[in-house]
């Protein structure tokens, strides 16, 4: 397959798979009833696989582990900070790209 | 109709203008994930034209942005798709959730309520549901919210493809992307057994990155839910 083939099928499959997942309960929930321990299973999933997500994007460059001096590791660190605290998107994005920004700055 | 602290919205119109007014805080942060889904897009070598059908059909910044990651390093597609499937289980709770108030309205007002469902546009629809007065037309207000997020989102996305590639680089904006998962990841961790959880799921993608095609994420992702599950019982006892 051509990039530009797996790009289309990765978009059609995507779609599909998204609205399945939104519509099923929705659309079975008075024929269906999950397993209980399913049901806790998946009360796991945003929490482990975003940070599963997160953490080798923000701590890995080229495969390698950031430095501890970094200064996308010292504004990561700072965001999640502000993340904790605030529980707020746009101000963890805000303060962590605003860190990065003076960190670098005062590097140059 | 406004009683003093508490209006009750009664007509389909009111509810769906309600629904946008609350919304309108949440667009500041719909916008920047747009924009990254747009710019994603086309900076993993998406033509503007799919990068715009992924936001419009494929409509989960989150699941969209780890896909584009990994169609840029070549990964087979069903990693892809397994990728977007288990970034969007929780698309899955939210239908199990919500979908008890949902009973009686027709399968295509169903699918249309699916289908424009977010994680903003589910918490703000469950909160309007469990209020205790007796509109018929909750729905609307749902409608409301979940529209007005879809249409700044298909916007943001668009506004992202345009001026994406003209980013310069040493403005970092790279950087939003492992800033944005941390933003979604951290409300996420509501409890000790979660935090255990992703703190399990953390470390062990690290220990499994050299295997290939982002096993590493959903090896990180079992062994992260299990340990969290185990640690779940052992709070209970603990305060029991």
């Amino acid at each position: 397959m051509t990039p530009n083939q797996v790009g289309w099928a990765m978009i059609v499959i995507g779609c599909i798979i998204s609205f399945s997942l939104r519509f099923s309960m929705i659309a079975l929930l008075d024929r269906i009833t999950l397993p209980p321990l399913l049901t806790r299973a998946l009360n796991y999933v945003p929490a482990t696989v975003l940070t599963a997500i997160f953490i080798p994007a923000w701590l890995l460059k080229d495969k390698v582990l950031l430095n501890y001096s970094d200064p996308r590791f010292i504004a990561g660190l700072l965001a999640l900070g502000i993340a904790w605290r605030t529980k707020n998107i746009l101000a963890t994005i805000a303060v962590g790209m605003a860190s990065l920004w003076v960190i670098e700055l005062l590097l140059n | 109709m406004n009683q003093g602290t508490q209006t009750i919205a009664i007509s389909k119109r009111s509810e769906f203008m309600a629904g946008i007014k609350i919304s309108l805080p949440i667009l500041l942060a719909v916008v920047p994930f747009g924009l990254i889904a747009g710019i994603t897009g086309v900076n993993v070598g998406l033509s503007p034209l799919q990068s715009l059908a992924g936001s419009v059909f494929i409509f989960a910044g989150a699941a969209q942005i780890a896909a584009y990651q990994l169609f840029a390093t070549d990964a087979p597609l069903l990693i892809l798709c397994l990728v977007m499937l288990i970034i969007n289980l929780r698309h899955m709770m939210y239908s199990a959730s919500i979908g008890i108030y949902t009973k009686k309205l027709s399968l295509w007002t169903r699918a249309l309520f699916a289908y424009l469902m977010t994680d903003q546009s589910f918490a703000i629809g469950v909160l309007r549901y469990q209020q205790d007065d007796t509109s018929n037309f909750k729905h609307y207000y749902y409608f409301g919210a979940a529209g007005i997020i879809w249409l700044v989102w298909v916007v943001s996305a668009s506004v992202g493809i345009v001026v994406g590639t003209q980013v310069p680089e040493s403005w970092s904006l790279d950087f939003i992307v492992p800033l944005m998962f941390i933003a979604l990841a951290i409300p996420s961790i509501q409890s000790k057994a979660k935090l255990i959880a992703a703190c399990v799921a953390g470390i062990s993608v690290l220990l499994f990155q050299p295997l290939p095609f982002n096993l590493a994420l959903i090896i990180a992702a079992i062994l992260g839910i299990s340990v969290g599950l185990m640690s779940e019982s052992y709070f209970e006892k603990d305060t029991k």
